[in-house]
């Protein structure tokens, strides 16, 4: 199999700068802007960069080909009374190819003129994200491939039992596709031809209005192959695999068969896991490596799908990528915004009614981890299922406001205008607005504006590291691989003793009883993983990390940076000896043995100041603390003797608080995730006033005010 | 009987959660079991994805054991799966039969039923074996209703009312026996916007309707209460007058119906189209 080894920043950076290589490709294109007359753009921490002033993500998804043409510019109407600022379609290989090599962008079918679209866009001052795919859903049939590539047997997945994968839809089933599978990509090369001249003289610093492109779209996370032994096997997607090996084993199948206790002759003979069997710890690493495999993939997919879109002039603009909401493919994205020729992966996810505590998690996941924290495929409407639940006005701000007070700061609504199998957008399919609804995105999009919400940052000092290493052995543990019968997964999944002195399930337990101790006490955090570089820890004082007996040795080298800028790292419950393979190994076990044995802080503040302060520093140079903590509630302690910044404090623990500051000015967001109305003392030093922005009343207090919130209603007041 | 490029539009979506609760209830309201055994030892048993302590020590046969575990539950289950992780494999190998490209989404399903049902032996079994009937009319007679009695464009129309007031509509449209587009009375804006429970109401429904999607094959306005006792999770046999004693609903159909068959099949066939329940 040919790899390629350069990737789209590095092929980016090859282009000898990037006005030389503007006015190199968009001679090419037809309808090209002058070349240098903008400036690539860029992702930064409060929105896109274009020319230099920062356009925040407030997008609504919009899928031009799915409406007949002359019903654009009221929609677009639409959604500028909506407030929006960015479109997002799909520009589906499948709906634009008419059969093999030959495709339509508006020459038969008036509404797939992309072109005429784009330049609508424009005049109407709004930008654009293109969604290219191959795959992305939108509820199609096909999930936007072409049905005859999903019918290719060779281009099919193979499951671990040797079948293809089939996915059921609204209209029928298909065969996923393998995302190793050469002859996918020689056939999506086909399509990028086609396609990119046609947008390449759209993108932003060719004059254009598209600022993003997104490619593919939850990869790897099709319903039903997201399970360890599911999908794929495909012939070459083992290739991968066995090339993954050998460059994790330096080529030495000596090293893999005393890791793996096996007798292969080669790393093309290692056979991958096809359930787990596991009974002892020294039994791991070959579904370690199989879990690793199937993250790489991952990465390397998009990474292709980047490069090829560089390779055909897509360049100047971030590329983007959409992920479930599950905790779990989260944790790649300092991987995929690093390495993968991704420059912002957000996360997608419809919230539910009764998710404050995923939606939380989420937005606080993408706060810690990405670039740009981002939600992706956000919120406006529902897919047709019999799980939906008609979306009230109140229910849809608490939503929405849930995700910005907990970290987000783009959005994209999916579907701004309703569509085909979908239902609930702000705008109907024929331009008329869902008024309660449209009321609602209206509301928060003006406070948005209004406050400049994109200059503000949230205030978070703590870091919850989520251990990439140990979720992959929870992961690798699960046996289920189909759901179409309503089998759960956790039928096959059984509690394994694997001899390790903190075993998995003490682990999650000891990451729940903190992350609930330090709601409890009213903490605000951001959740990070061991993938994250020291650049991005470092914008926390303190970080909290879930250990176990075993530790990724490639992942040490973060840690060790964070503390050498000064940082406080609390782990727990295990004191890892491990690495990977499930050695015992002496760079683990120094840095992890480097840290204080804190057992015990004392409870009072005060006292527990001095405790803190005596705790031994990490490893010998580090100005930094590394401490182990065995105890959750030790870990609160601790957190509170270090004085973890609370500006705001609550006597109602019902009540969630998070602050955002933008020089002088902050706001304090309040959520009352119950269905009681709630009230509660608000404490803070000194006197200050507090101005309704979201929410009823306004106050002054000294020390103290008391407020009261509604069911499900998340207030904002800004404070001076 | 399902279009591959199946279009749903315009459903309002309050409208359309009171149907999916309702629709719900089908697959909601009985809980799955699952009995995991390994050489006939039980290891793990799971109602609905709760772990609980296992019902049956030994596994000689899985066909047995899953029928004398749906019948310990006195029918309180929707289904019992008793299997190992090799039958699991094999379950799991027979629901990825490889499609037809055009093939119909229900000929599908039937197929994969078919062979997951003969994969059962001693150690895998599923009781009661799955079956495509769902809502309140039987897959084969809603099949043989759309292929011998809707072979040309037509449509049909649901309305369920709560008093006066729209509970729920949906209207599908045939073509070649297939539905090809479910819509919502939102898709025609004021038109239908008030719209009454009553023959005038019914009457205007068609006429609107029927301008756009064509000749209306059959139409059925039905109570709320009516309508939950349709799509109960039972099978009907007839609407309304028999399977509804003494309910209050508005009829059309303008094929052969015997004892309102057609006005069933019109009621149930929302139940396969847009909605799929496993």
């Amino acid at each position: 199999m040919k790899e390629h080894r350069i990737n789209r920043k590095e092929f980016i950076r090859h282009l000898a700068g990037a006005a030389a290589a503007c006015s190199q490709v968009g001679a090419l294109s037809a309808g090209c802007g002058r070349a240098g007359e903008r400036r690539p753009v860029a992702v930064c921490g409060s929105g896109f960069m274009l020319d230099g002033k920062v356009h925040p993500l407030y997008s609504g998804s919009f899928h031009y080909w799915r409406h007949e043409s002359p019903l654009w510019p009221k929609l677009f109407f639409q959604l500028s009374r909506l407030g929006l600022n960015t479109v997002c379609t799909s520009v589906p290989w499948g709906v634009h190819e008419v059969s093999k090599g030959k495709y339509d962008f508006g020459r038969h079918d008036k509404s797939k003129r992309l072109e005429a679209f784009l330049d609508l866009a424009g005049r109407r001052a709004f930008r654009v994200i293109l969604r290219l795919g191959p795959q992305v859903d939108g509820q199609l049939t096909y999930a936007g491939f072409p049905a005859r590539v999903l019918f290719d047997p060779e281009i099919a997945a193979r499951t671990s039992v040797g079948t293809m994968e089939i996915r059921h839809t609204a209209g029928g089933q298909f065969p996923l596709p393998s995302y190793c599978c050469e002859k996918l990509y020689s056939e999506l090369a086909m399509y990028f031809d086609a396609l990119v001249p046609v947008i390449a003289g759209h993108l932003y610093h060719r004059g254009g209005p598209v600022i993003g492109i997104q490619i593919d779209n939850e990869t790897g996370c099709f319903p039903r192959a997201g399970s360890p032994y599911g999908v794929d096997y495909h012939p070459q997607a083992l290739e991968l695999y066995h090339a993954r090996l050998k460059e994790r084993y330096a080529g030495e199948i000596s090293r893999l068969n005393r890791v793996y206790g096996a007798n292969y002759q080669s790393f093309e003979l290692v056979e991958p896991p096809r359930r787990f069997l596991g009974e002892t710890f020294a039994n791991l690493p070959p579904y370690l490596d199989w879990t690793e495999f199937s993250e790489w993939r991952k990465t390397w997919s998009l990474s292709r799908i980047s490069r090829m879109l560089a390779e055909r002039g897509i360049i100047g603009v971030p590329v983007l990528h959409g992920i479930p909401r599950d905790c779990r493919p989260a944790l790649a994205i300092p991987d995929t915004e690093r390495a993968a020729g991704i420059d912002l992966e957000g996360i997608n996810g419809c919230p539910g009614q009764g998710d404050y505590s995923l939606e939380r998690r989420a937005s606080r996941t993408a706060a810690g981890m990405s670039v740009y924290p981002c939600r992706l495929e956000f919120g406006g409407g529902e897919p047709l299922s019999i799980s939906c639940c008609g979306v009230a006005g109140e229910d849809l701000e608490f939503r929405i406001m849930t995700a910005l007070m907990h970290g987000v700061k783009g959005i994209d609504f999916y579907m701004a205008v309703e569509r085909d199998r979908w239902l609930g957008s702000p705008v109907r399919r024929d331009g008329r607005p869902r008024e309660e609804l449209f009321d609602s995105y209206q509301r928060i999009l003006r406070f948005l504006r209004e406050v400049r919400f994109h200059e503000f940052e949230k205030q978070a000092e703590i870091i919850f590291l989520r251990n990439h290493g140990l979720d992959r052995l929870f992961y690798l543990m699960e046996q289920g691989k189909s759901r179409s019968l309503s089998i759960p997964d956790e039928v096959f999944g059984e509690a394994v003793d694997f001899g390790f002195h903190s075993s998995g399930e003490t682990c999650r337990i000891w990451m729940q009883q903190v992350s609930e101790l330090m709601l409890d006490v009213g903490f605000d955090w951001d959740y990070g993983s061991t993938r994250l570089d020291s650049g991005r820890l470092s914008h926390y004082r303190t970080a909290v990390l879930l250990a176990g007996d075993y530790f990724y040795l490639e992942e040490l080298e973060a840690l060790r940076a964070y503390l050498s800028g000064g940082g406080i790292l609390i782990f727990g419950p295990g004191r890892p000896r491990l690495n990977q393979w499930m050695e015992i190994d002496r760079e683990v076990e120094n840095f992890f043995s480097g840290a204080a044995a804190a057992e015990y802080v004392p409870e009072d503040d005060q006292a527990g100041r001095p405790a803190a302060d005596s705790l031994a520093p990490g490893e010998a140079s580090s100005p930094g603390r590394l401490i182990h903590m065995q105890s959750p509630i030790e870990v609160i302690r601790l957190l509170k003797a270090f004085e973890v910044s609370m500006p705001f404090s609550r006597s109602n623990k019902s009540l969630d608080l998070t602050v955002y500051r933008c020089d002088r000015r902050c706001l304090l967001f309040v959520a009352n995730s119950t269905d009681k109305a709630q009230k509660s003392d608000i404490f803070f030093p000194g006197g200050r006033r507090f101005r309704s922005i979201m929410g009823s009343g306004n106050f002054d207090g000294k020390g103290k005010i008391t407020l009261e919130l509604e069911p499900y209603r998340v207030g904002v007041w800004e404070v001076s | 009987m399902i279009s591959r490029e199946l279009r749903v539009i315009d459903l309002d979506p309050v409208q359309w959660a009171r149907f999916a609760s309702v629709c719900a209830r089908l697959s909601g309201v009985s809980p799955q079991l699952v009995l995991w055994h390994e050489e006939s030892l039980s290891r793990r048993q799971l109602l609905d994805g709760r772990s609980e302590p296992v019902s049956i020590f030994r596994v000689d046969d899985a066909r047995l054991s899953a029928r004398e575990l749906y019948d310990r539950y006195h029918g309180k289950l929707r289904r019992v799966v008793v299997s190992d992780l090799d039958g699991y494999d094999r379950l799991y190998a027979a629901q990825n039969l490889k499609p037809e490209p055009n093939e119909e989404k229900y000929h599908y399903l039937a197929r994969m039923y078919q062979a997951v049902c003969a994969e059962f032996d001693r150690n895998v079994a599923i009781y009661p074996e799955p079956c495509l009937d769902r809502g309140p009319a039987a897959y084969l007679r809603m099949r043989s209703f759309l292929q011998e009695l809707l072979p040309g464009p037509c449509c049909l129309i649901l309305a369920v009312f709560d008093g006066q007031d729209l509970f729920c509509s949906l209207v599908a449209r045939v073509s070649g026996s297939e539905v090809d587009l479910v819509a919502g009375f939102d898709h025609w804006g004021d038109a239908l916007a008030g719209v009454s429970f009553s023959g005038t109401g019914l009457e205007t429904a068609m006429q609107v309707v029927g301008r756009d999607y064509g000749e209306v094959a059959g139409a059925v306005f039905l109570s709320r209460r009516d309508f939950e006792l349709l799509y109960d999770g039972e099978l009907h046999d007839s609407l309304p007058g028999s399977a509804v004693p003494g309910s209050t609903a508005y009829g059309f159909s303008n094929r052969p119906d015997p004892a309102g068959q057609a006005l069933l099949c019109t009621t149930g066939l929302f139940a396969y189209a847009p909605v799929v329940i496993p």
